[in-house]
């Protein structure tokens, strides 16, 4: 069993400088080097070219234009360090760029994911509850348009709607600008307000595939012989609904929902750019938009690396919760 | 802004106007500090004797960028902000598109003597920073020493400086150099440059200089204009109105808010709103979306000096004819491109020959009418015809092809996401292709289009034909651009020719022999327009022959303003078409609060 775990966590490095590595060389198939956009931006507002030129020279000091193999080793060692250079679009280090963004994205896909859950396992139970009532039908197909409709569609039409059109929710940022960042009730209040548009955007959606699945796993699990026995011993509909049928019905989606948690958190980047809201995704759009490699690789390798580490934790806590699951005999996902 | 938090803000602030407007408001003395408890309000609207009615109101203008990484240091590498710079920092002078004039602004007086080659600057007495000392000459010198460091431009004209007094600095003037020139390096210029602050750039070296970000935290930014900087996150940047400005009595109210916006977008829905915003000042909107704003939104339209034009590969087999080149000429319809793209904010080049449109009538004066226009509103097959036979061209199966059956065309570059300017590449390529060319459109990402360029991997593209800016008014920085290129460091390899002499057509029927690139430099050195005219319609007519690029089409920049609770520049105001309106007109007070 302690194998199993050792042989779970020494794969997270591997995995991690797999990722480092693909990004790496992936990001530098782009076209244009990294102060061609500055160069545009420098000439288009009237910065004659000599000036342009030296502007752009002062900023080689980081190397761009070194040879591939240098740059990899400098950048894979600074990744283990927990260095991953300077921005060269903001000039800022880029850890501490993105740890002033990660709190944003993190609450933003924690709060969307947990509420999606909860809400789908809700929906799913009494769609399995009454299964082929109308409810049932409705709240089905529901669910499938639901999850047939890309998250940023939501976004749009909420920010449509809501925020240009009745002014009911902020339309952009964080938080109201001078409210003091502090745990005041002000504050937090200020922040649900301005998450709320991002959040339901991104729980609509996987409200629908969450609620299915439920009611999949309830419907299974609601003709097993222990649910039968359980009848027949007299037990209550609600014993039998929650201690029976909802905890083992839940039980598979576990895994899944914090893989889900990883997955949806580079799915942030398309929602944080139409909200304005300065998370992770919003960095790697203006890391992209400038060609600013380290900005870029920072991003992507957060948001792998937060993925990978859900995926270790899910592995690891499953057994704990579903017995049945014997560690070491299988290497499932 | 347009949050419900800010909304609440902002209602506020409306209702603190509304209320202040009532009870009246505090006077310039009392924002001089110089009042304190003793300064009385007076009524809304009314002067006291001090100064005018200053109100607690709040103008807030959107930016497209995240203002808590730009910063105050316009020699910066990047993520300078020149928007704040713009509240802050006063211009020395500025240039009225309308009006064709230069505006002074922390100057006095501008006197350029070219029998001694100098040019005298004399400092506004009231030109003093916001902690009430001064801007002095030495202080203008020791900007210009920074500029020198980094190799900006106007040390291109310039071989020293030396102080007279505390307000008077002469520059010595690197040979003959045509004051406009002058003028429009100083243009660009704004006075920042505090000896307290900069004085210990004067020894480090340029790569510091150029990765200073001057965010105010360590070294306090003192302003020289309408407002003091209080503070920025990545929300806004917040001013303060500065009563130590020299023009204050135009300044009417309290605040200044530069709102980070994500974009276009986002800037435009808050237009329609309606509420949120007073201003924008450069923003790019379709009809459809000007429609859509509320009638209190104000359109000010800014010529651009910037515009859509094609350049060719001089060296390419095809684009390396003239009557190749004079044959797209022909066949372009420039007044369609316009149309199709947006008439409301763009006009064709009246003449193709690197002059900015709406500047050639008076530059070409008598000649105007000897210049082909190439048909501004029409596609001239026939003379496109007659040209590409003399060139030895014969149209097969509908496709011009040279004797060895090679079509003229190939990928027409152009830069991917520019809306406006895949239309005109649309609408050109059609034409040409209507007319027996063989182009195929390929957009690239705007670094890979350029580079496309800069490696001369093209025959033919879509390029812009003027370097933008005011400075583009005067005809030597147009011309200079297309002749030499800087921006794509000559890629379209028509260097070698400007540099050699060359024999052309005449325009009264006979040759003209002219070395292109001295012809427009001499333009540079001359005292007067009168002087510069005759340089300047040979450059022209040079151009519009050999077509180095072909001028298609200039366009208006786009800034807004509101009109409800902000007064405006009136329509034949000089102050109208200068950018960028909400800046300058606050510094003429033609943006005021309403009260």
């Amino acid at each position: 069993m302690v194998n199993y775990y050792l042989r779970r966590l020494a794969r997270i490095p591997v995995t991690i400088l797999a990722v480092a590595t693909l990004t790496f060389g992936l990001i530098r198939l782009l076209p244009g080097g990294p102060f061609t956009q500055l160069r545009i931006q420098l000439l288009r507002r009237g910065v004659p070219i000599e000036q342009v030129n030296a502007r752009i020279q002062a900023l080689q000091n980081i190397q761009p234009d070194a040879p591939l193999w240098r740059q990899y080793i400098g950048y894979i060692i600074g990744v283990f360090q927990g260095n991953l250079g300077e921005s060269i679009s903001l000039g800022d280090p880029v850890a501490s760029i993105l740890a002033r963004a990660a709190p944003w994205t993190i609450f933003l896909v924690v709060t969307s994911t947990v509420l999606m859950f909860i809400i789908g396992v809700l929906i799913g139970a009494l769609q399995a509850y009454w299964e082929g009532s109308p409810f049932d039908k409705l709240s089905s197909s529901a669910s499938i348009f639901v999850m047939s409709v890309p998250y940023y569609i939501f976004a749009v039409v909420l920010l449509y709607y809501l925020a240009y059109g009745q002014g009911w929710f902020p339309s952009q940022n964080p938080a109201a600008r001078g409210i003091e960042n502090t745990l005041s009730l002000e504050y937090l209040i200020s922040v649900l307000r301005h998450g709320a548009l991002p959040i339901i955007s991104f729980t609509i959606g996987g409200i629908g595939s969450t609620a299915l699945n439920m009611r999949g796993n309830s419907i299974q699990i609601l003709g097993k012989d222990y649910v039968e026995v359980a009848r027949l011993r007299g037990l209550s509909d609600g014993r039998i609904a929650t201690r029976y049928v909802a905890k083992n019905a839940i039980l598979p989606m576990y895994t899944g929902l914090l893989l889900l948690i990883g997955f949806r958190l580079g799915g942030t980047v398309v929602l944080e750019e139409i909200f304005n809201y300065p998370g992770l995704g919003y960095y790697l759009i203006a890391g992209i938009n400038s060609n600013d490699y380290p900005l870029m690789m920072g991003a992507f390798l957060v948001i792998t690396v937060t993925l990978v580490i859900a995926v270790f934790v899910a592995d690891m806590t499953y057994s704990f919760i579903d017995p049945r699951i014997s560690t070491g005999e299988s290497d499932a996902f | 802004m347009v949050d419900p938090d800010d909304q609440e803000t902002y209602d506020n602030a409306i209702s603190r106007r509304k209320m202040l407007a009532v009870a009246g408001a505090s006077g310039v003395a009392a924002l001089a500090g110089c009042g304190g408890d003793e300064t009385t309000e007076p009524a809304a609207g009314t002067d006291t004797d001090e100064g005018p009615t200053v109100y607690d109101a709040e103008f807030h203008n959107a930016y497209a960028q995240n203002t808590a990484d730009m910063h105050f240091n316009a020699l910066a590498s990047q993520n300078f902000g020149w928007t704040m710079q713009r509240l802050v920092h006063a211009p020395y002078l500025k240039y009225s598109f309308g009006e064709a004039e230069f505006m002074m602004g922390g100057l006095e007086s501008i006197d350029v003597n070219l029998e001694n080659q100098e040019a005298t600057l004399v400092l506004r007495d009231d030109l003093t920073w916001s902690d009430g000392k001064d801007v002095t000459a030495s202080e203008v010198g020791l900007q210009l020493d920074l500029m020198e460091k980094v190799g900006s431009s106007i040390w291109g004209y310039l071989s020293g400086w030396e102080t007279d007094g505390d307000k008077t600095i002469i520059l010595n003037l690197d040979g003959q150099v045509n004051p406009k020139i002058l003028k429009f390096e100083l243009g660009g210029i704004f006075i920042d440059t505090k000896e307290e602050v900069h004085g210990q750039w004067e020894d480090a070296s340029e790569q510091d200089l150029l990765q200073w970000e001057w965010h105010g935290e360590d070294d306090p930014i003192a302003s020289s204009a309408m407002f003091q900087f209080d503070n920025k996150d990545q929300q806004a940047a917040e001013f303060s109105r500065n009563p130590e400005f020299y023009k204050a009595d135009n300044v009417n109210f309290e605040k200044y808010y530069l709102d980070s916006y994500g974009g276009n977008a986002q800037q435009h829905q808050a237009l329609i709103g309606g509420q949120d915003i007073d201003a924008a000042t450069s923003l790019f909107t379709p009809p459809e979306t000007v429609e859509q704003f509320p009638d209190h939104v104000v359109e000010v339209n800014v010529p651009a000096k910037w515009g859509y034009g094609i350049v060719f590969n001089h060296d390419h087999e095809h684009f390396g004819k003239r009557n190749v080149r004079q044959a797209v000429a022909h066949v372009i319809n420039r007044q369609q491109i316009v149309d199709n793209a947006g008439p409301r904010t763009k006009f064709p080049a009246e003449i193709p020959c690197g002059i900015a449109p709406r500047d050639q009538e008076y530059w070409l004066g008598d000649m105007y009418d000897s210049f082909n226009d190439y048909g501004v509103d029409a596609a001239q097959e026939e003379e496109a015809t007659q040209l590409l036979e003399e060139a030895g061209y014969t149209k097969q199966g509908g496709t011009w092809q040279d004797g060895d059956g090679n079509t003229i065309g190939g990928d027409y570059y152009t830069p991917a996401g520019w809306t406006d300017w895949t239309t005109m590449t649309e609408t050109v390529v059609d034409q040409l292709n209507s007319f027996g060319f063989d182009f195929t459109i390929t957009s690239r990402p705007t670094n890979d289009w350029f580079g496309q360029f800069s490696e001369s991997n093209f025959g033919m593209g879509a390029m812009y034909w003027l370097p933008g800016g005011a400075r583009s008014a005067f005809p030597y920085f147009p011309l200079y651009h297309q002749l030499w290129e800087p921006e794509i460091g000559g890629g379209h390899n028509y260097r070698p020719i400007a540099e050699s002499e060359q024999t052309i057509p005449g325009p009264d029927g006979g040759e003209m022999t002219l070395t292109p690139l001295d012809t427009v430099k001499n333009i540079a050195t001359q005292p007067t327009d009168d002087d510069a005219r005759p340089y300047v319609q040979d450059a022209a007519w040079h151009n519009h022959i050999d077509l180095p690029f072909i001028s298609l089409v200039s366009k208006y920049e786009q800034s807004f303003t509101t009109n409800d609770d902000w007064t405006e520049a009136a329509q034949d105001s000089p102050n109208r078409r200068v950018k960028w309106p909400p800046f300058w007109w606050v510094h003429e007070g033609e943006l005021q609060y309403r009260g």
